[in-house]
């Protein structure tokens, strides 16, 4: 079986979040709680049971005729970039 | 050994509504950075999508033209992904439940006609604009949130040539169902491809690798074409094709590597909790449906079959909608089915190349070209003066009457007239109804010339032609 050291590293790489090994014990702990948890819900038969997207088990009809009413002025769309170059909000280039 | 290729292609085309696909921000390009958007687009907390009627509407349409079953209620998914381009963190699609299902496009690929299965058709958003320079990026959110449709083929195609046909042929209903301008150059059609190779007759599927880059449909093809020989030449080394990403370079018509693909990214797609499945109303798909117009297919085969329009004519005409539309509006003035075409595959292309203009910006009017042709059939104007007329119409707009009046082109068709010119031009050559009786029938061509030359080039040229036969037989 995968260490599950490395298999907690490599979720946290998936899911973008930075693990240290200073964590790594209290992720450990919380991991094992968690997955008594699923344990419990495995213990429950699901399958010919949809699964639960909403509150209320109702359709809408409702679509928005197609006219441009709402726009936001540049200022207040820039208001919380920490970086702005002419207009533009400016971020680490990521691609090669 | 002999391979196949197994080409799938993913299509995203950009709808040309007024709004965007869940906010009312208006759609508009070419505006300033950052001044076509609000806080759905960029994903301010507490804000909720709210689904645009038209793009709907649109989807449905191209539904429609690709003969797919329609899912009546709608259902959207959120894809997971951490990147610059996406303000909220994920993009609105639908992954479970596509509105448009099990579909396909009738291609013709070396005369035979081929069936192209797609699977799917769903709405989804499009991204915040990027502008990578050397070290950082620029985010302009006006494209962000842009509704967007997204087409996915089943693994039938099997050569750059049908993926190219298949791209024109699609390409082609955008532009008939008036839902996108579907510019591959322009980024509003967007084409990503991915090849696998196997062993012909076989079934199972080879290592595919992924293809970007492509702002035409002659690249699609050019870089299916080299991949093809590339993944051979691989597997006849006795090699293996890596799973990747390439990038189309233009300038040496080659893929080159962007990256190997390593464990697939998870989106961790699940239903968008902010918007309840919507229920369509079944008159109003059907409505949609009566409402599209004729497609490329159905006019050229009323090209065919009622105008008698020789297929090649046909094909070219329906090839561009524009210029289809425009040669209808020119038969509502005339009739005149094969000669419109004409002027409109032959003469027209001639001129805008020529000129260096491009058909959207052409001064000539449909009906002006209709009225010109009339023109010619009647007898008015020769087919000589119908060209001077033509590159008239093309730089000034006027109506052809006006043209023929101002430079005084009318035709001489007046027979006692040209009688008299004849007998001017007999009386002028006296030895020339010996030459026809002793059966020279140059002497025809020779009056003829003559009196075009007397009058100006405006005698009619058939009936002067008839007219010389008359009067030398009349001599003999």
């Amino acid at each position: 079986m995968e260490d599950l050291n490395e298999k907690l590293k490599k979720l946290a790489l998936k899911t973008m979040f930075r693990l240290s090994d200073e964590e790594m014990p209290a992720m450990l702990e919380e991991y094992d709680v968690f997955m008594h948890h699923v344990q419990a819900l495995e213990a429950i038969d699901t399958s010919d049971v949809e699964p639960l997207c909403f509150p209320y088990e109702i359709e809408t009809t409702y679509l928005r005729e197609d006219e441009p009413t709402d726009v936001v002025d540049v200022k207040t769309v820039l208001a919380n970039g920490p970086d702005v170059v002419e207009d533009q909000i400016r971020v680490p280039k990521v691609v090669g | 050994m002999e391979y196949e290729a197994v080409i799938g292609l993913e299509v995203h085309c950009e709808l040309k509504t007024k709004s965007k696909m869940f906010s009312a921000a208006p759609v508009s390009f070419g505006e300033p950075y950052n001044t076509q958007t609000n806080a759905i687009d960029l994903g301010f907390t507490g804000t909720m999508p709210c689904l645009n009627k038209k793009g709907v509407e649109f989807a449905i349409r191209v539904c429609h033209a690709l003969h797919m079953t329609i899912d009546e209620v709608l259902w959207f998914d959120r894809k997971n992904y951490y990147y610059s381009d996406l303000p909220k963190g994920f993009q609105i699609t639908q992954d479970r439940r596509p509105i448009g299902r099990d579909g396909y496009i009738d291609i013709e690929v070396d005369g035979k006609t081929k069936r192209i299965e797609i699977e799917r058709l769903h709405m989804e958003e499009d991204t915040a604009k990027q502008v990578h320079y050397s070290n950082f990026t620029l985010l302009d959110y006006n494209r962000a949130g842009i509704p967007l449709i997204e087409i996915v083929t089943r693994p039938t195609l099997r050569s750059g040539k049908e993926a190219a046909a298949y791209l024109e042929k699609l390409r082609s209903i955008f532009l008939y169902t008036e839902v996108s301008d579907a510019k591959l150059e322009e980024g509003s059609m967007r084409c990503d491809v991915n090849i696998s190779l196997r062993e012909k007759g076989t079934t199972a599927f080879g290592t595919k690798t992924e293809i970007k880059n492509l702002n035409s449909i002659s690249n699609v093809q050019k870089a299916l074409d080299f991949e093809f020989h590339r993944q051979a030449e691989i597997l006849e080394n006795g090699g293996k094709v890596m799973q990747e990403t390439r990038r189309f370079n233009e300038a040496t018509k080659e893929t080159v590597l962007m990256r190997v693909k390593g464990d697939a990214v998870d989106y961790k797609y699940y239903t968008e909790p902010n918007i309840l499945p919507i229920r369509l109303d079944h008159q109003w798909i059907e409505d949609i449906k009566n409402s599209l117009p004729e497609f490329a297919d159905e006019r050229e085969k009323r090209y065919i079959q009622t105008y008698a329009l020789p297929e090649a004519d046909a094909k070219q005409l329906v090839a561009t909608k524009t210029l289809s539309d425009y040669y209808e509006t020119a038969l509502k003035t005339s009739q005149e089915y094969k000669l419109i075409a004409n002027w409109l595959l032959v003469e027209v292309p001639a001129y805008l190349s020529k000129h260096g203009e491009t058909f959207e910006s052409m001064k000539m009017q449909p009906d002006q070209l209709a009225k010109m042709v009339t023109l010619v059939s009647q007898g008015t104007i020769s087919g000589k003066q119908a060209k001077k007329v033509f590159e008239e119409m093309m730089n000034t707009g006027k109506d052809p009457d006006v043209i023929v009046e101002e430079k005084g082109m009318k035709q001489l068709s007046d027979p006692a007239a040209i009688k008299a010119m004849i007998e001017d031009v007999l009386m002028a050559n006296p030895g020339l109804v010996d030459d026809y009786r002793n059966g020279k029938s140059r002497a025809v061509g020779f009056i003829v010339g003559q009196v075009m030359k007397a009058s100006k080039g405006q005698a009619n040229p058939a009936l002067t032609n008839q007219l010389v036969v008359e009067v030398l037989k009349a001599k003999m």
